[in-house]
This record gives structure tokens, C-alpha cells and sequence, in this order.
């Protein structure tokens, strides 16, 4: 009876795609996509709750069909070891199949679409052949039953649905990675919909010795793969993927776990709310797939806030004892139970579906978690003062205040409080069911804490790696413009000596408008270059992005054709450097300092020897180089920093205000300094204040205000057009000069 | 006032981390991270005493307020201390005297400032562990009827008054200490001198205290011994040391004869008054005897106090790598408070372990205990080698200005900043060798165990080392170490102090666990000082990765 009834279904659906593709084309999708997967839901849902389910409900008839046991009376086998096991495995496939089924009407990637022409479809007709060892295994016997008539229903809609899809697909193209990833999605989601009594139907009880408790070796592989493994390793397949395929990951995760957990509710336990699931974590299996197909922000927050703390703590204190075998429902019905409530949350808010949440998120859910915290108080006292035992949250009992100790206990029977409302006994806990509130609210406090440490985390990771990713492809820009030659030689071949930038902007980072904008400016061997702004136009900041301090945001900086951003070492090489504030080692003395600068640019003894005596000399520096940096005034300090900066004869000698605090005769020296380093061909670029002492020692000039660079003037260009550079820079930067 | 009040604020932005207050957000963040932190230290001293008097009845035979007296002197003593020094910077080298002498304000004001914002200084970090502790006593107190529950109520003032008693004493102390100071500064032979007598001394005292260490230690039938003694020693320190007794009187009520055994009376109003007076008085001894001394220092210019040298040194040719290792240590040698700091601590964890190990050496333990004392050897191994490092989350930041100029340095920059941790890597090498041959000395673990746990701590500490550079590469302090010299509230060197507590409270638990694991098995120990020499590594290499890589990414001028 159940045959025909499958596959008069099958053939009255295969009638009605035939009909709709060529009668009533436009209402193909409606008629199929909606109308009859809702229709199919519902079946489902009548199938798979309103049967009393011979393995879930703790009959041992079928479960150890094929045990030792069960092999030595003969009158418990049904048929052979391998239909059994077949037939139960197809059950579990078969969940995975029609779940995949009702999501392909909502998403239409690839890998959807293949799992329904390929995998659903084989499975369901294979369930119609095989319906009579699926009905024996679900129910313990073929009578007729709600069973005998959904399940083939079921399983006729299903298949038609199938043809639909596979006939809409039709066209469609599959690649060998297709069917490996269809293959792969298949095997992952099987994971999610597997039973809780499978592993020990398939492998028998475990070694007794093996106990998940008390953060034993067992416990702890436990905790890895609920708490690590799987949430990092969906993470990892996941993060990279579009949002579709994300979203049906989750939901179809979602769905399947809830419908392995839901093997133990069936349709007699409606009419029994104080055994419905409201303990926390198993609120969370409602919740998740809810929350992932319609998104309502603030449950979801509920269930971040609070089930996925509520999960770890019950991860690590599991509320079985020692004597659930390690392969029994259980133990899977707990973990799957909890795994899903600690890290989908969590994924939700990693893979984006849900942003992450602000202080006003966090007040909801706790308002959420208020409104959960009376409920299920209201009902413990309620349903046990009507004679059942119900102890949601564990706020009716002592079940958490035992694993903390007397204190606790003491706290839970202080002030017990009984009320009478008709005939029922109401007994309330106050005391202990307060400091329990506040806790957990604590908890979740906490819980925000991490959160927030964990986005830190995540967020510095990701910049991380896209910096990383940043140098990969600049290296690879240089190895191809370098074409082959050495990193060692410039970018740009035959520069000379000569500092260059190129459309240079920096942008600070906490800032939204630019410091430097588009700056362009070239100066070659044997000038003294001038620089002149206001306080705060972008002087240092252009100098210190020359020389490494500051990174580049746009653009280019050259030094003698070495990119200052891709070749830092070798640009660096070249340039000598006085700060605006001297930076020394003062615990060092002045000739420690020297060496040490000497030896990072591999000055040769000989050269050193001869700078560092002629610098000493200049600078007069004679009594006190060997003394410690930190007895030096101020002046001399700044003549350390100058010799420092020349003590490699660098081709480019970058100068940011050196003459601040020195006395004449200094400045008069390093005046000479600058000109003779010029005459040798190099490069002498300098900011400053002084436009006398510009005036006097630069060749060119370049005027900056507010980021942007102004002109770029030969000081002689300025001074036959009869102006002084005075009033050439007030002029420049918009201050007009005064009346002469 | 207002003036005054603008001073304080001035110098407390200057020396403090407000970067919480900004949003409403962070500042709850703040304010309820801080009531936790508050809340959880309340918890675990309240569990210590619970544990130590309920328990053990360590203190049976004495009252838990003179208890109180013992370790409230005790970091009072230790507060006096941290004041002497820190007043002395504070008062008579910080770099900020050259700015706040040019305000058009009193010298008065400048000086009362200072103290005020040492006193929020002392009044904050007091909230980390006095007052909990306070607390912590008082509750054990109430429910045992050693005092009445109005304390609760009263003890605020007396407290806050208490709290200024270091902050005091030490702008006293802080002037010898300062001429003490000035002088190892001229003659830092002297100096290097004292410091080896020092730790001579102190290792001499260790060693002759183990030498009094009996051979049995029998704790069961020993107990009562071991109270009177306890109970003998509370009530010396509380003669002795009286006006710490006063102190805590202050707060927790006078001693009568009656249940609560300490009640607020007049008598208690007249130690609180008597405390005003000695506080008003050592505020105007300071004054007077601080004050000028103050403005003076504060006006005086360093430069040239030094000698012309007449000999004069040759240029030296090295490797740039080699340079920055020789720069490096040459400074941390130079710098008594580095270098002295980290080779005390290295000196001190083998010493530690010597005494711990002689007393458990000295006692009759099970199986169980044993693997108790091995957890525990980690644990106290670890927790000062690592807490020293909190140093490290400062190294780089405290180059101030010339931790930038760095990076215009031609080389790799992870060269410079690696050899700046080579001190302590190569210093903690040894320290690590000798403790662990120790603790192999009085275990019977076996000689391979020893070593695989070796490099187990090794790696554990030379982990910790990298997290806390990282932190400071990360969050660098520069400016601050810059401007004014110093960073009262470095975050990265609480960072890394915390994350040192964690590791070792972690790391011992899991070896406590994987050693009793282990137990049931042959061979188990060697299987689980592998697992812990495997996590160890893998915590290296993770730290390591971390601090080469965000040095790559970080340092890279785009």
C-alpha cells in the first residue's frame, strides 16, 4: 500500500510538471518553489513528529538489532545486518536530502542546485525502493500508522520536486570540482543532520572506561572538536565565500542539527509544556535557525549575549554522569546540543551575516534574557508545583549550587518563599534565584568583554594580513620593473644622485583629510634645496616619510632611483638625517653614539677615523666626545645629531630645522658643512624658519601650506623679479607683506 | 583653586591613560571592567583568608584583625617604598619641572600639586590590592563577630587618610634617598659595589634560612607548633610595629573585651583624630624640610656636572647586528634599574626554588602532593621570570625619540629590535639551567624529564618575551617617554604583567593536570613533560611569528 502510495504521488507530480511546462510556464516557479515545498514542509513536519520514533524513544529492539545480543535471539532480526543498516543510513541521508531540497527554492548557487540533482533525487528514490525496511526501522513494524502514509507521501513529493529541479537545471553545467565540492558539501552537512542514536547504532557501546566528564583526556578531545575544531574549521571554509552560500551553510547547519535534536520531542510531548526544551542551550536550537532564516536582530543578540556562555560553562560541567557511554544518544544529543549553541552564534557575527554589536544590542538582549529568566522561573514553580519536575536553567534546584558547595546551598534554601495561588504550592527561591540573575547578567557582561578583546584581535589580524598582502605585491611590482637586475640596484637606472616625489600624499590614520596632497618636486646633485611653510603645512611630514619614519599613503618617493617605499634599505643607505628634536642614546657617549651610527651604515675604520676627527674638530667637540651623551648641552647634542648624520658622506643630507639651539659659530659651521657637501655634488635638502639663512645658502625653494605644495623657485628666479624671498613666501602662503 | 585643580588635571592627563573617558562606551567598558577586576581580587583574597583561618585554621590561636595588622603594615612598608622612589623622580628629576616652573603660578601650588597627584596615584593603585584586602578581612571579620557591621560604614575616611601616609613619609624619605642617589651617580663603581653586597647578603640569608629548615617536617602533629608560633609572631609585629595596630584600629574599631571583639568608641575618634594630627603634621614637616629642596632641584641644570675625561677612546668597527647588541647592552649595564631589576630576578627564581624545594624536601608528601609541588615549582618558577619581562612592553617606547630615528636606519628592523631583547634572552638562559637543576636535585623525575621541562620554561619565558615586545611594537609609548621622561600608566607593561599571571596560573594548571594524568601510567611523565614542552613551543613559535611578521607589516613605509 505504502509503494503505491509513493509512487502515485511521484507520478502525479511528474504529471503536473509535465502539465505546468507546457500549459502554465508562468506559474512553474510559484506552483513548485512555493507552493509545493511549503506543501512538503508541511508533510515533513507531520511525517517526522507525528510517529513515535522506535529509536529515540529508548526502545533497545533496534538499536542493538545488531549486537551480540540481538544476533543470539534470532526473532529480534527482522532482516539481514545489511538491509538495517542501509535502510538506516538512507534515514539519515534522507533528512540531509530534503533539507537541501527546501533550500534550493531560497538560494541557487552551483553547489545547490548539484546537491538536488544529484544526490537528493538518487536518494529519494532509492527511500521508495527501500520504504518497508524505513518504515520497520523508524517504527519497529510496517502496520499502518500516520507513518505509512507520510513517509511515502514525503518521499513522492520529494522525488517529483527533484525532476522539477533537475529538469530546470537541465542546461546546466557541472566541472569535476563541481561534483567534488557537491560531494564534500554532502558529506559536511550529513554531519549536521546525524542522528543522535547513529554512532551507537553503527559502532555499538563504547569502551566503558571512556568518560566525557571532568576535563578528562576524552572530555577534552570533546571540548577541541566543539569548541575549536569545527567552529575554526567552518570559519575557514566559510570567511572567503559569497553570502549566499554562507547563509545556506548556516541555515542548512541550523536545520539539520535542530531535526537531530528533535528526535526525542515528538508530537506527545506538545500536549506536555513542562517537558518542552526551554533549558537555555536548548532554547538556542529554535533560535538559531530562526535567527538565520529571518534575521531579527535582537533575538539574535539574546542568543550571542547568552547561550554561547551558557554553552561553554555547560561543555565544561556536562550534566551526564559517569555512567553515559561515550556513543550513546546522549552524549551526541548533548554536544550537538551545545556545539550549535556556542560557536553558530559566534559564526553569525565572524562571517558578517550579523553585525557586530553595539552597547544599545547588548541592553536588548539583556532585556530579552529578563524576559527568558521570569518565564522559566514562573514555569518550574508552576509545572512542579503541579507534580512534575522541572527544573529549566536549573533555578529550581540545586543541581548548580551542589557543584559549588555548601556556601551555596545555603543560599539557595535562605528565605525560601511559598506562595498559594488556587491549589497550586508555589515555592520560590528569592535570594538564590536573584544572585543567580545577576551573575549570569554578569557573565554576559563579561562575555561583551571578549567579544570586544576578540573583534581587537580579529581586526589587527586582518590588517595584518593585508599589509603582508600589500608588500607581496609591491615586491613583485619591483621585481618587474626591475626586470631581472639585482634588488640592490635602483628602480630607475642612471638617476644619479637625485630626490624625487611623485604625486606624494599621506593621510594619517586617524584622520580623514590629508597632511600632504599630491606633492611633486625633483632635486638633483649639488643644490641646496630650501623648504618653507608654516607650522603644521606638511614640512616634516614629507622629510619624515622621506626617511622612514611616517609611511607613504600615496604616490612615490625616490632616492637616487631607489622607491624609498619597496627598496627602504637601500634608499636609506643614501640619505644622512638631522631630526627637529636630536634622539639619542644618552647613556652612550658622544663617540659610542658615532661608532654605532658608523657601523649600521658599514663605514670602513679609515673613512670614520678621518670624518669623525674632522667633524670633531669643526664642532670643537675635542674634550667631550668621550663623555656621556647625557652631560652634553643642548647645542651639542644637536652637533652630535649633524655628525651623526654625516658620518656615512651620504648623497642626500635631509636637514628638518638643524640650526635650532645653536650658538653663531655652530651655525656658522654647519652652514659651511652644508656647502661643501653641496659642492661635492650631493644633495643638501633642508627645512626651515630662517628665511635670511634660506635666502643666503639655497639654490632653489620650495613653499608648502596646508598640504600642498605651493612653488617650486630658483632663489635668483625670486630675486630678479625685485622681490626679497621674505616677501616672496608671505606672499605665497597668502599673508600679504607689509607696506615698505 | 581653580588654578590648583587645573594643575592636578594637567599633570594627571599628563602621567595617566584617558583615552577610556572619551566615549560613553569606553567608559563603561572602563568602570565596569575595573568594578570586575575590583570584584574578582575581593573574591580570591576573601578565599584566601577563608581558606587560611576556616581550613587551616592557620591563626587559631590569634584575632584575624591582628592578621590585618601584619599584612596591611606589610604593604603600607611597601608603599612607603615605592613613594620614596617614585617621589624622588617625581619631585626632584622629572623632565615636566622645566614646563611647570615657567607657569604663572606659586610654588606652593607646584609643590602641594605634586603631592596631590602622587596621592591619586597612591589612592588608585591602592583599589588594586589594600582595599580589596581591607574588605576581604572586614567580611571574614563580621561573620566570625570580630567586628560590627558599622565598620563598613566608617573605615572610609580613616582609609582615605591612610592611603596619604606613604605618599607622605615618602616626600621625606625621598631626600636622603635623593642625595644617596645622586652620590652612586658620581661614583657608580660604589654603586655596582653595594648592589653586589646587596645580593650577596640576600643570597647569605637565604641559604643560612634553609640551613634552619629541619630535616622532618611533620605539619600534622607539628600544627599547634606551628599557630602559637604564627600567633606568637602577629603579636610581636603588632607590639613592635605599633602604630600600624593604631592604623588598623582606625578602621576596624578599638579591641574590647566584649562580642564584637573590635568596637568603634571615642577611643576609636581619638585614633582617627590622632591620625589627622600625625598626617597635618608630616604635611607641614614636609613643607618645610621638602619644599626648598624641591625648588631647587627643580631649577638645577644637568648638563656638565660631569668631569672632562682626558684620555681619549679609538673608533671601534663592528657588525650592524653586532652594534646593536653592543649599544644595547652597554645601556641596560649602564642603567641600574634595568639591568639591576632583571639579573635580581634571575638571581632570585633559583633561590626561590632552593627554599621551596628544601621545605618540601623537608615533608613527608603522597604521590598526589608531589605532583602538587611540581605544578607548583612551575608555577612560582614562572611567575617571576615572566612578570619581569613586563619591562620588555617598555623597551622600545622607552627610546622616546630615538626609537623613531631607528627606523631610518639602513637594515632589516627586525636586527635592531631583536637585539635589543637579547639581554634578556641570554640572561634568563642561565637563571632557567640553574633553577631547573635545582628542582631536578630535590625531584625524582628523572634527569630527561628535568630537561625536556628545561626547555618547556625556556620556551615559556623566551614566549613571553616576544608578547610583550609585540605589545610594545604595537602600542607604542613613545611621545609619552619622550615629553616627560617616564609612563606612570604604561598599558602594555600592565598588559603583559597580566598576561605573564595568566600563562603561569594556565600553564601550572595544565601541567597539574597532564602530571596527575600521567600518574597512572609508565612513562606518563616523560608523555606529559613533552605535551608541556610542545605547548610551550608552540606558544614560542606563535609569539615569535606574531612579533617577525607585525615587525615586517608595520615597519614597512607604505
Amino acid at each position: 500500500m505504502y509503494y503505491l502510495l509513493a509512487i502515485g504521488t511521484l507520478l502525479l507530480m511528474a504529471g503536473l510538471i509535465v502539465l505546468m511546462r507546457f500549459k502554465f510556464v508562468s506559474k512553474e516557479k510559484l506552483v513548485f518553489e512555493k507552493i509545493i515545498t511549503f506543501l512538503l514542509i508541511g508533510v515533513f513536519i507531520v511525517r517526522f513528529m507525528c510517529y513515535k520514533d522506535i529509536q529515540a524513544s529508548g526502545n533497545e529492539e533496534i538499536i542493538n538489532m545488531f549486537t551480540d545480543y540481538a544476533h543470539s535471539v534470532s526473532e529480534l532480526k527482522p532482516f539481514s545486518p545489511f538491509i538495517g543498516i542501509t535502510a538506516n543510513l538512507l534515514m539519515w541521508f534522507e533528512l540531509t536530502a530534503i533539507i537541501v531540497l527546501f533550500l534550493r527554492a531560497f538560494f541557487d548557487f552551483k553547489t545547490a542546485k548539484n546537491l538536488v540533482r544529484f544526490i537528493s533525487f538518487p536518494i529519494f528514490i532509492i527511500c521508495i525502493i527501500a520504504l518497508k525496511p524505513l518504515i520497520v526501522m523508524m517504527q519497529g513494524n510496517d502496520k499502518l500508522s500516520v507513518l505509512t502514509f507520510a513517509l511515502p507521501l514525503e518521499l513522492g513529493i520529494s522525488a517529483g520536486l527533484s525532476i522539477y529541479y533537475f529538469i530546470k537545471d537541465f542546461k546546466f553545467k557541472t566541472t569535476i570540482k563541481d561534483v567534488g565540492m557537491m560531494i564534500l558539501s554532502f558529506v559536511l552537512l550529513n554531519l549536521a543532520t546525524m542522528p543522535p542514536f547513529m554512532p551507537r547504532f553503527l559502532f555499538g557501546n563504547a569502551y566503558v572506561l571512556i568518560q566525557i566528564i571532568d576535563i578528562s583526556f576524552e572530555h577534552r578531545v570533546f571540548m577541541y572538536i566543539f569548541i575549536v575544531i569545527i567552529p575554526i574549521a567552518l570559519y575557514a571554509a566559510l570567511k572567503n565565500k559569497p553570502r549566499e552560500i554562507i547563509e545556506y551553510a548556516l541555515i542548512a547547519i541550523s536545520v539539520g542539527t535542530l531535526t537531530g535534536f528533535m528526535y526525542v520531542y515528538k508530537y506527545d510531548k506538545i500536549l506536555e509544556p513542562w517537558s518542552w526544551p526551554f533549558h537555555l542551550c536548548n532554547t538556542a536550537m529554535f533560535l538559531m535557525p530562526i535567527c538565520f532564516i529571518f534575521k531579527p536582530k535582537r533575538l539574535f543578540y539574546f542568543t550571542y549575549f547568552i547561550n554561547v556562555a551558557g554553552a561553554l560553562f555547560a561543555m565544561l560541567m556536562p550534566n551526564y554522569n559517569e555512567w553515559t557511554n561515550a556513543l550513546s544518544p546522549t552524549m551526541f544529543h548533548f554536544w550537538y546540543n551545545h556545539g550549535i549553541a556556542f560557536f553558530m552564534p559566534i559564526l553569525g557575527v565572524a562571517l558578517g551575516v550579523f553585525e557586530r554589536p553595539k552597547i544599545k544590542q547588548f541592553y536588548y538582549s539583556m532585556a530579552w534574557f529578563l524576559v527568558y529568566f521570569v518565564l522559566v522561573l514562573i514555569m518550574n514553580v508552576v509545572f512542579t508545583a503541579m507534580g512534575h519536575e522541572v527544573d529549566y536553567f536549573f533555578i529550581n534546584s540545586t543541581f548548580i549550587a551542589e557543584k559549588l558547595g555548601q556556601w551555596a546551598e545555603n543560599i539557595f534554601n535562605f528565605g525560601a518563599v511559598n506562595l498559594t495561588v488556587g491549589s497550586l504550592q508555589l515555592e520560590f527561591h528569592p535570594l538564590y534565584q536573584f544572585i543567580f540573575y545577576v551573575v549570569y547578567v554578569l557573565i554576559g557582561v563579561a562575555v561583551w568583554f571578549i567579544y570586544e578583546l576578540g573583534y581587537n584581535v580579529v581586526d589587527s589580524h586582518n590588517q595584518l594580513i593585508l599589509k603582508l598582502k600589500q608588500i607581496k605585491v609591491d615586491q613583485l611590482a619591483l621585481e618587474s620593473t626591475l626586470n631581472g637586475r639585482s634588488i640592490e640596484e635602483p628602480m630607475i637606472e642612471d638617476a644619479g644622485i637625485r630626490y624625487e616625489l611623485i604625486n606624494f600624499s599621506k593621510k594619517y590614520a586617524s584622520s580623514k583629510n590629508y597632511a600632504v596632497h599630491d606633492a611633486n618636486f625633483t632635486v638633483v646633485g649639488g643644490e641646496i634645496f630650501g623648504f618653507l611653510g608654516p607650522n603644521g603645512a606638511g614640512k616634516s611630514t614629507i622629510i619624515k616619510s622621506t626617511v622612514g619614519i611616517q609611511p607613504i599613503s600615496e604616490g612615490r618617493i625616490d632616492i637616487c632611483g631607489y622607491d624609498v617605499a619597496k627598496q627602504p634599505v637601500q634608499a636609506k643607505r643614501l640619505i644622512g638625517y638631522v631630526p627637529d628634536h636630536y634622539a639619542l642614546y644618552e647613556k652612550l657617549s658622544g663617540r659610542e653614539y658615532l661608532n654605532y651610527i658608523a657601523d649600521i651604515y658599514q663605514v670602513s675604520k679609515e673613512d670614520r677615523d678621518n670624518r669623525l676627527a674632522h667633524y670633531i674638530e669643526l664642532f670643537q667637540l675635542e674634550n667631550s666626545i668621550d663623555n656621556k651623551i647625557k652631560t652634553y648641552s643642548h647645542g651639542m647634542k644637536q652637533k652630535i645629531t649633524i655628525m651623526a648624520a654625516l658620518v656615512h658622506n651620504p648623497k642626500v643630507w635631509i636637514l628638518d630645522e638643524p640650526l635650532t639651539g645653536l650658538d653663531p659659530t655652530s651655525i656658522y659651521q654647519v652652514k659651511k658643512c652644508m656647502k661643501q657637501h653641496a659642492a661635492e655634488g650631493n644633495i643638501v635638502f633642508f627645512s626651515s624658519h630662517i628665511i635670511d639663512i634660506v635666502e643666503k645658502l639655497c639654490d632653489r625653494i620650495a613653499i608648502i601650506k596646508k598640504g600642498q605644495i605651493q612653488c617650486v623657485r630658483s632663489v635668483q628666479e625670486i630675486e630678479k623679479s625685485g622681490t626679497t624671498l621674505e616677501e616672496f613666501y608671505l606672499t605665497t602662503i597668502g599673508e600679504k607683506p607689509e607696506e615698505k | 583653586m581653580k588654578i590648583f585643580n587645573a594643575l592636578v588635571l594637567m599633570q594627571l592627563r599628563d602621567k595617566f591613560d584617558f583615552s577610556w573617558a572619551k566615549t560613553l562606551k569606553s567608559r563603561i567598558q572602563k568602570i565596569v571592567l575595573s568594578l570586575l577586576k575590583f570584584i574578582f581580587t575581593l573574591v580570591v583574597l576573601y578565599l584566601v583568608i577563608n581558606l587560611s583561618c576556616s581550613l587551616l585554621s592557620l591563626y587559631s590561636f590569634a584575632q584575624i584583625v591582628d592578621v590585618m595588622i601584619l599584612f596591611v603594615g606589610l604593604i603600607l612598608l611597601m608603599s612607603i617604598i615605592s613613594c620614596t622612589v617614585g617621589l624622588m623622580k617625581n619631585l626632584y628629576f622629572a623632565d615636566d619641572n622645566k614646563v611647570l616652573v615657567t607657569l604663572p603660578v606659586t610654588g606652593d601650588m607646584l609643590f602641594f600639586s605634586k603631592l596631590v597627584v602622587f596621592y591619586i596615584f597612591e589612592l588608585k593603585k591602592s583599589l588594586d590590592m589594600l582595599l580589596p584586602m581591607i574588605l576581604a578581612f572586614l567580611i571574614w571579620a563580621l561573620q566570625n563577630s570580630q567586628v560590627a557591621w558599622p565598620v563598613f560604614l566608617w573605615m572610609w575616611f580613616p582609609f582615605l587618610v591612610i592611603v596619604g601616609l606613604p605618599v607622605l613619609i615618602g616626600s621625606l624619605l625621598s631626600i636622603p634617598t635623593m642625595y644617596i642617589n645622586r652620590f652612586f651617580k658620581k661614583f657608580p663603581f660604589i654603586e655596582a659595589l653595594s648592589i653586589c653586597v646587596a645580593i650577596v647578603g640576600g643570597i647569605w640569608l637565604v641559604v643560612y634560612l634553609i640551613g634552619l629548615i629541619p630535616e622532618n617536617i611533620d605539619l600534622n602533629n607539628q600544627w599547634a607548633y606551628v599557630t602559637n608560633f604564627i600567633r606568637d609572631f602577629l603579636i610581636g609585629f603588632k607590639t613592635k610595629l605599633s602604630p600600624f595596630a593604631y592604623i588598623v584600629y582606625s578602621m576596624t574599631g578599638n579591641p574590647v573585651n566584649a562580642i564584637p571583639k573590635h568596637q568603634i568608641n571615642w577611643f576609636t575618634v581619638a585614633t582617627v583624630a590622632s591620625l589627622v594630627a600625625v598626617v597635618g603634621s608630616l604635611i607641614g614637616i614636609s613643607y618645610i624640610t621638602t619644599k626648598p629642596l624641591f625648588f631647587s632641584m627643580m631649577t638645577k641644570s644637568f648638563e656638565f656636572d660631569k668631569n672632562l675625561i682626558e684620555k681619549e677612546m679609538q673608533n671601534k668597527v663592528r657588525k650592524p647586528f653586532i652594534t646593536f647588541v653592543n649599544k644595547d647592552f652597554q645601556i641596560n649595564f649602564r642603567s641600574v634599574e634595568i639591568s639591576g631589576n632583571f639579573l635580581a630576578v634571575y638571581i632570585i627564581v633559583p633561590i626561590l626554588i632552593l627554599l621551596l624545594n628544601s621545605l618540601f624536601a623537608a615533608m613527608n608528601t603522597k604521590l598526589s602532593g608531589d605532583i602538587m609541588t611540581y605544578a607548583f615549582n612551575i608555577l612560582l618558577i614562572l611567575l617571576p621570570l615572566l612578570a619581569s619581562n613586563s619591562m620588555i612592553a617598555t623597551f622600545y617606547s622607552k627610546e622616546g625619540r630615538a626609537g623613531y630615528i631607528k627606523k631610518t636606519k639602513p637594515v632589516n628592523p627586525l636586527l635592531p629590535l631583536i637585539a635589543k631583547l637579547l639581554f634578556n634572552l641570554a640572561f634568563s638562559l642561565p637563571s632557567i639551567i640553574i633553577t631547573m637543576v635545582i628542582f631536578g636535585k630535590f625531584s625524582n623525575i628523572g634527569t630527561i624529564n628535568v630537561i625536556i621541562l628545561s626547555f618547556a620554561i625556556l620556551f615559556i619565558q623566551y614566549a613571553h618575551i616576544f608578547f610583550s615586545a609585540t605589545m610594545d611594537i604595537m602600542n607604542p609609548q613613545n611621545e609619552q617617554y619622550a615629553t616627560i621622561g617616564e609612563s606612570i600608566d604604561n598599558p602594555n607593561e600592565k598588559n603583559s604583567t597580566l598576561l605573564a599571571f595568566v600563562l603561569s596560573f594556565v600553564i601550572a594548571l595544565i601541567s597539574f593536570g597532564l602530571f596527575n594524568e600521567s600518574s597512572i601510567r609508565t612513562g606518563g611523565f616523560t608523555q606529559a613533560s613533552i605535551k608541556i614542552a610542545i605547548i610551550g613551543l608552540a606558544l614560542l613559535a606563535f609569539a615569535f611569528g606574531s612579533f617577525a611578521l607585525r615587525i615586517k607589516a608595520y615597519y614597512y613605509e607604505r
